[in-house]
């Protein structure tokens, strides 16, 4: 199939970027997105002209690494997956297809499609872990009761990858989706009491500190997230903030 | 407490608080408000109390006005930061594939709604103050009822007014049960807090809405 692509180039932060057209010919519809865009590289270097640089690491799903706004959805326009999982048969020939870098003040451009993620890193810093030795030695964590509803929603909220399309898509550039799973991931269970309120507090902190706008509740993160994170910890995440606020 | 007031939490949750008062305001208001129709003599004898009752009068009012200066100014507050954090905007951006358009435009809702509640003042509030503390006239129970199918007489304001409610209603269709996520509640109460929701932002806008229209349809002739 034939492409009509407009894609963000900047050639570094401090650049003032440009979306610039490019047509791609000879795409398979059984190639995923980053092939193409693997394909368009291979052409842009053997005309010598520089390649368009795009985040991908494992190509599996599972990193989060590859983070495109693509024709204005995060990881495009299939849900639950990330956008080394988004096939060309999901476009048709002769499609534009626009392609950006995630939008956040919090996330600055670095290069055409890659922005700086690292303030994600630094909310999981403020908080995002647990003191306890849960290795097996000497306590083995599969040793403490927990409830299988409780453990399973545990497991949702770790089930994020911190791709940071729930920033990309909320219009609001919020980054509540993000932390409150980290936070709940370990709320729930009761290895994650000890530090519970000192880590919603600096958490929540940190994610003010870096930027990031405030939830309003349209939902659009929980619809755009690859992994099906709830809104439900976002809600669990206010309730605790609130309650560790009060406790003092 | 310090980290508390500056979070971005505790800023929705001052919106949900503040947006929840006037929720359950709106429906003392539209409770009293139906009775114009129903009967104008409760009307007056209520319109009346709610006047001259030092308690609402003096405690409630300012409250009141203080819960809707709260919700409007939090709400600019907000938005303001909301358009920074995008910093650049993108190309393409298709925010209806993920969320509902009431969601992603309440500041123009709640505009429209704030831009009705300055004619609302002027048109009642106004008045009545200057009925009570500038002309200092007498106190009337059975004026109540006139006054307000007199100022639906115009076709402008019936229609203003009716549109108003219409936008107050995509505004509570989201504002309402989006007050209770902020709050830190999504359980298995959820479900039937968005169908009451629901059903509470139309019924009650087509009911002031329907107030309106029926005065402006049945004028008093002396």
């Amino acid at each position: 199939m034939k492409l009509y692509l407009k894609i963000w180039r900047q050639k570094d932060a401090s650049a003032k970027g440009q979306m610039v057209d490019y047509t791609l010919n000879g795409v398979e519809s059984d190639m995923s997105f980053l092939e193409m865009l693997d394909i368009l590289n291979e052409e842009l270097i053997s005309k010598g002209e520089e390649p368009i640089e795009f985040d991908h690491d494992c190509r599996e799903g599972i990193c989060g690494t590859c983070s495109l706004q693509i024709n204005g959805r995060p990881h495009g326009p299939d849900t639950m997956i990330t956008v080394c999982q988004l096939h060309m048969r999901s476009f048709n020939d002769g499609d534009e297809i626009v392609i950006e870098p995630w939008r956040a003040k919090a996330f600055p451009v670095i290069k055409d499609l890659i922005v700086d993620r690292s303030a994600f890193d630094r909310i999981q810093q403020a908080g995002g872990y647990i003191s306890v030795n849960t290795s097996g030695r000497p306590v083995d964590a599969n040793a403490i009761p927990i409830e299988k509803h409780v453990a399973d929603a545990a497991m949702d909220a770790a089930t994020c990858i911190g791709c940071g399309a729930c920033v990309a898509a909320c219009k609001n550039a919020s980054a509540m989706l993000f932390t409150s799973a980290k936070v709940s991931q370990f709320a729930l269970l009761p290895q994650g009491q000890v530090e519970a309120a000192d880590r919603v507090q600096n958490m929540v902190r940190q994610m003010d500190l870096e930027g990031f706008g405030n939830c309003t509740n349209t939902g659009a993160c929980e619809v755009e997230c690859p992994k099906g994170i709830s809104l439900e910890n976002i809600a669990r995440m206010n309730r605790e903030y609130l309650s560790a606020s009060v406790k003092g | 407490m310090s980290g508390l007031i500056k979070s971005s939490i505790a800023r929705k949750v001052v919106m949900a608080l503040s947006g929840l008062f006037l929720v359950v305001f709106l429906t003392q208001h539209f409770v009293i408000n139906i009775t114009s129709v129903i009967d104008p003599e409760t009307f007056n004898s209520w319109s009346h109390f709610m006047g001259y009752n030092p308690l609402i009068q003096y405690i409630m009012q300012p409250i009141l006005i203080a819960g809707v200066i709260v919700h409007f100014v939090m709400g600019f507050v907000l938005e303001i930061q909301n358009k920074s954090a995008r910093g650049v905007n993108y190309v393409k951006y298709k925010g209806s594939a993920n969320s509902p358009w009431v969601s992603r435009n309440m500041i123009y809702s709640g505009l429209v709604v704030l831009a009705f509640l300055v004619l609302h003042f002027y048109d009642f509030w106004v008045h009545e103050m200057a009925y009570k503390y500038v002309e200092v006239l007498p106190e009337n129970p059975t004026r109540y009822h006139e006054e307000t199918v007199v100022k639906f007489a115009p076709f402008w304001r019936t229609i203003l007014y009716v549109v108003s409610f219409g936008l107050l209603s995509l505004h509570l269709w989201h504002g309402f049960s989006s007050s209770f996520q902020s709050m830190g509640v999504n359980n298995k109460y959820t479900p039937a807090i968005k169908t009451f929701t629901k059903i509470f932002s139309v019924i009650i806008p087509l009911g002031f809405a329907f107030i309106a229209l029926y005065h402006h349809l049945n004028p008093i002739t002396h």
